[in-house]
């Protein structure tokens, strides 16, 4: 089912984490979820799998965890910026890493902002929150 | 100077010395100078054969006979000193005294030369050529030592990656469905039960705090250190500042000066500075007049400026003043307050970083001052 956040994710641990601070803040019937980061290219640029999937059913926001398998996060980010059709979709790096370079470079590429999972489930419930109401709801994207 | 074969360059291949002179007799004559000498010689016959020697294989030094036709000893050095894969190739001019004008050899400013004059003394070449084969060898040792640090440091800061990534990850399930236990169950389970589940994610968040610290404590001993002018002052009142949004409830009464400026790395200096105000602000948390210092210490010996930050909490037992600025030291049970035992450890390295020292003065329930110099360079006068 097509939903307005792409969450791209393989840890199923995190997987149902992130679903459920989703919930939480009820936005969990708007996820749609890929496993790796070649279906997420796969999706966003309608290939393979996706094929026929209109134009309008495309995701607002990207959740991108930077260890997925095939293609790694921060590869995805890249394309994901490098095409005009997704080059203002807004992404949001959600990581286990502090590690300053791995933050470095996601901006570099673009990433609109950058998340590291906390360990206390509360504060990413309201890390959640705060995300779907900045991108979803009080974010304007550029017209066209 | 020795003239026995050296055993002590092993292990490794034998360093090579390029002998360079259009004469063959004298080729033949350096050769077998150079017989007792642990090294591997490579013959020239002219200037064009020994630059494209040079190229082939790294040399310990040249001997370089400097009267040869179509291109001179000293031409071959200057050509050598243009490449930089041979411009550090170290030179023994080989020479009659009076070919060698004093303007020639102020010319080479790269790499080292020297001389040898005709006719030649078997002891003194030999113990020329030794010298470079030596400096040829340490230099070498130098340069694998260096390459072997290097790969520790790579190691290490892969190890660092994956502790951040791979240790964490478990604590977060670990978190997160415990808590999903006490919402979506917690009706089920009686008082006991969750007890139970807060204990572990008490855990779980503790042992997350513990890789943070550590995390930090190894970022803080490699980060590049940025000097510039900083405001102590400024740091310790926002500092201050910020604990004071966050537990409005305190009264803490805090001494500061203005504008004490030192020279140093701000990030850093914050970092310092925060875990000492924080820990003073922690351990007088019982008190109802907690007082809070920070100043400049005018007692201090000349050519150091000392800073201290002084509280009158709990303080600690003097015994262990020397042991609390290692990783893991906590002085105090964790029911009474919290702390993981390694912000003393990440202070005192980064002290160590700037070239001061760290020391603390206390006794108990008679407050503590922890003690910082920096060098007197460090000390801004702007």
């Amino acid at each position: 089912m097509a939903g307005r956040i792409l969450l791209v994710e393989d840890n199923e641990d995190d997987l149902a984490l992130t679903l459920r601070a989703l919930e939480k803040n009820h936005l969990h019937n708007e996820v749609e979820i890929v496993r790796d980061g070649q279906e997420a290219l796969d999706l966003l640029f309608r290939r393979g799998a996706y094929a026929s999937r209109p134009v309008d059913e495309l995701p607002e926001l990207v959740l991108l965890d930077l260890k997925v398998p095939r293609v790694e996060g921060l590869e995805v980010l890249r394309q994901i910026r490098a095409d005009p059709s997704t080059q203002y979709l807004p992404v949001v790096v959600l990581t286990s890493s502090s590690q300053e370079r791995d933050v470095v470079q996601s901006y570099q590429l673009g990433a609109n902002s950058y998340v590291q999972k906390p360990v206390d489930f509360d504060d990413f419930i309201e890390a959640t929150r705060q995300l779907g109401m900045y991108w979803l709801v009080l974010n304007k994207l550029p017209p066209g | 100077m020795t003239t026995e074969p050296r055993t002590d360059l092993a292990p490794g291949p034998r360093p090579s010395v390029l002998i360079v002179d259009d004469v063959e007799a004298n080729l033949v004559a350096l050769e077998a100078l150079l017989e007792s000498v642990s090294c591997e010689v490579i013959r020239a016959n002219s200037g064009n054969e020994a630059l494209r020697q040079l190229l082939r294989r790294p040399f310990a030094v040249m001997l370089l006979d400097v009267q040869m036709p179509d291109m001179d000893g000293f031409e071959v050095a200057r050509y050598a000193r243009e490449n930089s894969s041979t411009s550090d190739v170290p030179i023994i001019f080989i020479t009659a005294m009076h070919e060698t004008p004093e303007n020639v050899l102020r010319g080479y400013s790269t790499g080292a030369f020297d001389f040898l004059f005709k006719p030649i003394n078997p002891d003194v070449l030999r113990s020329k050529v030794e010298v470079f084969l030596d400096l040829h060898q340490s230099r070498k040792r130098l340069k694998d030592e260096i390459e072997a640090h290097r790969a520790t440091l790579a190691e290490l800061e892969a190890f660092n990656y994956s502790v951040s990534h791979d240790l964490r990850a478990p604590l977060r399930p670990l978190d997160g469905f415990s808590q999903a236990l006490l919402d979506d169950y917690g009706d089920r389970l009686d008082e006991k039960g969750v007890d139970y589940l807060k204990r572990i994610r008490a855990a779980a968040q503790r042992m997350g705090m513990l890789i943070e610290d550590l995390l930090e404590l190894s970022r803080v001993s490699r980060a590049e250190l940025h000097r510039q002018p900083v405001d102590l002052s400024a740091i310790v009142s926002s500092i201050v500042a910020e604990l004071r949004e966050s537990e409005p409830a305190r009264q803490v009464e805090v001494v500061a000066p203005d504008r004490v400026q030192v020279q140093g790395d701000p990030r850093l200096l914050r970092i310092a500075l925060e875990n000492l105000v924080r820990n003073a602000w922690k351990f007088t948390k019982k008190l109802p007049h907690a007082r809070l210092e920070f100043g400049v210490d005018p007692t201090a010996p000349p050519g150091e400026s000392t800073y201290f930050i002084r509280d009158n909490g709990v303080g600690f037992d003097p015994t262990f003043a020397g042991k609390m600025f290692q990783p893991f030291q906590r002085l105090h049970k964790a029911t009474d307050f919290e702390g993981t035992g390694i912000g003393l450890a990440i202070v005192s390295r980064i002290i160590r970083r700037h070239d001061g020292r760290i020391w603390a003065e206390s006794a108990p329930d008679r407050g503590a001052t922890f003690f910082f110099t920096l060098p007197e360079t460090a000390r801004w006068t702007g």
